[in-house]
């Protein structure tokens, strides 16, 4: 709010210098999550901050959902310096702070984790981010407004090309991450601490969903109103693990392009040879009709004891 | 929508109670499913099943 002054309110730039009882001394960053720009949460969602990101990673709805990325086991500081300059009189000047930027090493998920990270590159204006800190067992984020909190601004967010194994080297995985704005670390930083009782590295409350993909082993036919269908997550499919949970029928929900109108699934049958699924519809079904499969949601994976995977989008056109 | 798991095949029981007789019901259902001999035996006793429950 303006306060009239005209000029700078001296009052208020300065800091105190005594050193606190229990300060906070950020150590290994070992995750981060990636949640939708703006997102910011109340003391209240903070209180209860492992019920807040479990609901934020299990939302049924992509776009709004957060994804920790865990087990980074390696740190490149990629921060610029400050920026200054010398005068004519040789007095160094200063003009403005660098910049924070990470690499984060990773070896679990490997590839599979490499091509989910890929999808992220270039996405810096949808996501704001906090990092996990392993020893603190907590967040790092800043405030938003006097009350809330929020993670910090991205203006860099993106997976660098693997570099593959040497022989003496493993095949080295990355994310790379920057923050636009230095001052929401520098001056505006809050830590969630979360009870020493639940691990922020390891608590399931606290990873990302596992991926599914969809592929279509046959497509719709038409005659029949079925669809033959896998289920993979990354490169695992996940008949063995879930041959039970999978067939449920309302996992498998079909809607026609060209109306949008679900053709409810009358049943799913276990294909044990191949290890796909045999969905029936219930509704008449022309040849050349286009489907979208929504496999999920997330909420109705959980219920049907799949739990901490993620839905997913497939396309099958009726023969 | 609620499930019957019923010879390696999970129905909906919203399908299968929307048929109004057996034959109906048979003649809809795929080849695939509960396939081999005493299919319409098989089909038969889930309908009833199905039908049985919902009442």
């Amino acid at each position: 709010m303006a306060t009239g002054n005209l000029g700078t309110d001296c009052s208020v730039i300065l800091g105190n210098t005594g050193v606190t009882g229990c300060p906070y001394d950020l150590k290994n960053i070992v995750g981060i999550m990636l949640v939708p720009t703006g997102t910011s949460w109340t003391p209240t969602q903070v209180a209860a901050w492992q019920s807040t990101v479990a609901a934020g990673v299990a939302n049924n709805t992509a776009t709004s959902r957060y994804f920790p990325i865990q087990g980074f086991e390696a740190v490149e500081d990629k921060s610029g310096d400050a920026v200054t300059r010398e005068t004519g009189y040789r007095v160094e000047k200063y003009v403005s702070n660098g910049k924070y930027k990470w690499r984060l090493f990773y070896s679990n998920g490997a590839m599979d984790m490499h091509a989910q990270l890929s999808l992220f590159t270039g996405q810096q204006d949808r996501f704001d981010v906090l990092l996990i800190d392993g020893v603190n067992n907590g967040f790092l984020c800043t405030s938003s407004g006097a009350t809330n909190v929020k993670g910090f601004t991205l203006d860099t967010l993106f997976a660098p090309n693997i570099k593959v194994n040497t022989g003496a080297e493993d095949t080295l995985y990355a994310i790379e991450i920057g923050l636009q704005d230095e001052s929401e670390i520098n001056k505006n930083w809050r830590f969630i601490q979360v009870p020493s009782t639940i691990n922020v590295t390891t608590n399931t409350s606290f990873l990302g969903l596992k991926p599914t993909r969809i592929e279509i082993v046959t497509e719709m036919v038409a005659s029949t109103k079925t669809v033959v269908c896998r289920v993979w997550s990354g490169s695992t499919n996940l008949y063995d693990t879930y041959t039970s949970e999978l067939a449920t029928t309302a996992l498998w929900n079909f809607y026609k392009d060209s109306t949008g109108i679900q053709n409810t699934t009358a049943s799913v049958t276990a294909a044990p040879a191949t290890k796909a699924w045999t969905i029936v519809l219930t509704s008449a079904i022309t040849a050349a009709d286009s489907f979208t499969l929504q496999f999920g949601t997330v909420s109705a994976l959980t219920s049907a004891g799949i739990l901490r995977q993620a839905n997913a989008v497939a396309q099958t056109i009726a023969t | 929508m609620e499930d019957i798991k019923f010879e390696g095949t999970s129905f909906s029981i919203t399908w299968v109670s929307s048929f109004t007789t057996v034959s109906e019901f048979i003649s809809d259902c795929p080849p695939h499913i509960c396939e081999g001999e005493n299919r319409e035996k098989k089909l038969t006793e889930l309908y009833n099943m199905v039908n049985k429950k919902k009442k």
